[in-house]
């Protein structure tokens, strides 16, 4: 075990700097002139000591074999002639380890490539647990990694902007109640043609169903509402959406472990179900 | 943080749409013609274990034959899109279809130009590597299948 346990380093400069084609960001590129090593220890430090112990996080690292079993399971790392610094191992090795091995103390220009790495060149997919002969949830690492670049503000602009708009309006694409139950009635409209006595039911108390949507579909993809309106009512099923602020199941703020948005998206659809008084919800594809 | 556990039944359209098509309350009117793929949503399948209730779906709608990617059901690779891959937006297109260039030699050896990817980051992300390689086909969702071949019965018609 003496290979995977985590000494403690204190050299700060001491990093692999990774060789990637340079992508602009602003997420990145502008954040990071604000970043301190004091700034960057706080935000690690609060994420590693929940529930004051990290053993989640400790107790992959120190059980971790560097079997690269996880390498072939990545679709990063195959589509990238097995380079070794796309394997899930690696990126771990590359981002929490190190972050804990330096309590840390990193600099600004470290904490852009973790971000790059755990934002940019991993989904999430859990593909590599399923090949790790003890099952570790690389996942959770990587995403606690995010939550840390989160607090720091270190998040690519594109979804950080979601995310706000999440957190102010519920909404992933800072639409307004207003647009919301208009485009509704403007895609009933629109299906008549098609479908005799078609309705979208809006805030129907006490329906079977309520459907919930993601942003993107009443804004640029209001064929996804006409479609579901379809079939629906062709199915004879006692549906609806709320007219409320919290009919939106996109949850950026889960993708970038924002948990303070997240659970307030997901409580929004859950107080609407409560409210409508509804049997069942059903999301979108 | 929210509940313990979900206070209402929620369901994947996936779970919904298999409901509704197995106890007949959608019937197919016909079938889309030509082999097709199935790109299995990580959120549905290798999370959620639905990879029968899709291909059940899919088999319903489609003529076939289903031509499976390998690997496929909850040992399938993600479409890059997930996880926020999609949502990091357009600076990041490129390194993300570099990034699923294994997707993309997948989908060439099933030879099939529909895609079913009933996942909003999956259809983007698949249309996205199909342009990119210079793939043809082109994702499809769910949906868009049901609608397009689901009977509608005189009553309905305007």
């Amino acid at each position: 075990m003496a290979e995977a346990s985590v000494k403690e380093s204190t050299k700060t400069e001491d990093w692999v700097k990774l060789n990637r084609k340079p992508v602009a960001d602003p997420g990145f590129d502008e954040t990071v002139k604000n970043l301190t090593t004091e700034k960057i220890e706080k935000a690690v430090n609060a994420v590693l000591n929940i529930g004051k112990n990290g053993a989640r996080f400790m107790a992959p690292l120190e059980t971790c074999i560097h079997c690269a079993l996880c390498s072939n399971a990545c679709h990063w790392y195959l589509s990238h002639d097995k380079d070794p610094t796309y394997a899930p191992v690696a990126k771990v090795k590359m981002t929490l380890w190190e972050l804990i091995k330096r309590k840390g103390k990193v600099s600004p220009e470290f904490m852009k490539q973790v971000a790059r790495i755990v934002f940019c060149e991993c989904n999430l997919c859990r593909r590599c647990s399923m090949y790790c002969p003890f099952g570790l949830d690389i996942a959770f690492q990587l995403g606690m990694v995010r939550r840390m670049c989160f607090i720091l503000g270190l998040v690519p602009q594109n979804i950080l902007d979601q995310t706000h708009s999440l957190s102010a309006t519920l909404t992933q694409l800072w639409i307004t109640q207003g647009d919301w139950i208009d485009t509704m009635q403007w895609q009933e409209e629109e299906v008549r043609g098609e479908i005799k006595n078609v309705r979208i039911p809006i805030d129907k108390e006490g329906a079977e169903v309520m459907w919930c949507p993601l942003g993107t579909e009443p804004k640029v993809a209001t064929y996804h509402i006409a479609r579901t309106a379809k079939i629906m009512n062709v199915a004879g099923i006692d549906w609806t959406v709320a007219a409320q602020d919290g009919w939106d199941s996109a949850n950026m703020g889960m993708f970038i472990r924002d948990m303070e948005t997240m659970q307030r998206v997901v409580r929004g659809i859950y107080d609407n179900a409560m409210r409508l008084k509804i049997k069942r919800i059903v999301l979108t594809e | 943080m929210g509940w313990k556990e979900s206070p209402i039944e929620t369901l994947h359209p996936i779970e919904f749409y298999y409901e509704l098509v197995s106890t007949g309350r959608i019937k197919i009117a016909r079938k889309i013609k030509g082999p097709v793929t199935i790109q299995d949503p990580c959120n549905l399948v290798r999370l959620r274990g639905r990879g029968e209730m899709l291909r059940y779906l899919v088999n319903e709608t489609f003529e076939g034959p289903i031509i499976e990617m390998q690997p496929n059901r909850g040992h399938n690779y993600c479409c890059n899109g997930g996880g926020g891959g999609n949502a990091i937006g357009p600076p990041w297109k490129a390194n993300r279809c570099e990034g699923a260039r294994i997707k993309a030699e997948q989908i060439i050896a099933t030879g099939c130009h529909n895609i079913c990817s009933p996942c909003h980051n999956c259809y983007t992300s698949i249309n996205d590597v199909l342009k990119f390689y210079n793939i043809e086909g082109h994702a499809m969702f769910m949906d868009e299948i049901l609608a397009e071949t689901m009977e509608v019965p005189e009553e309905f018609k305007p």
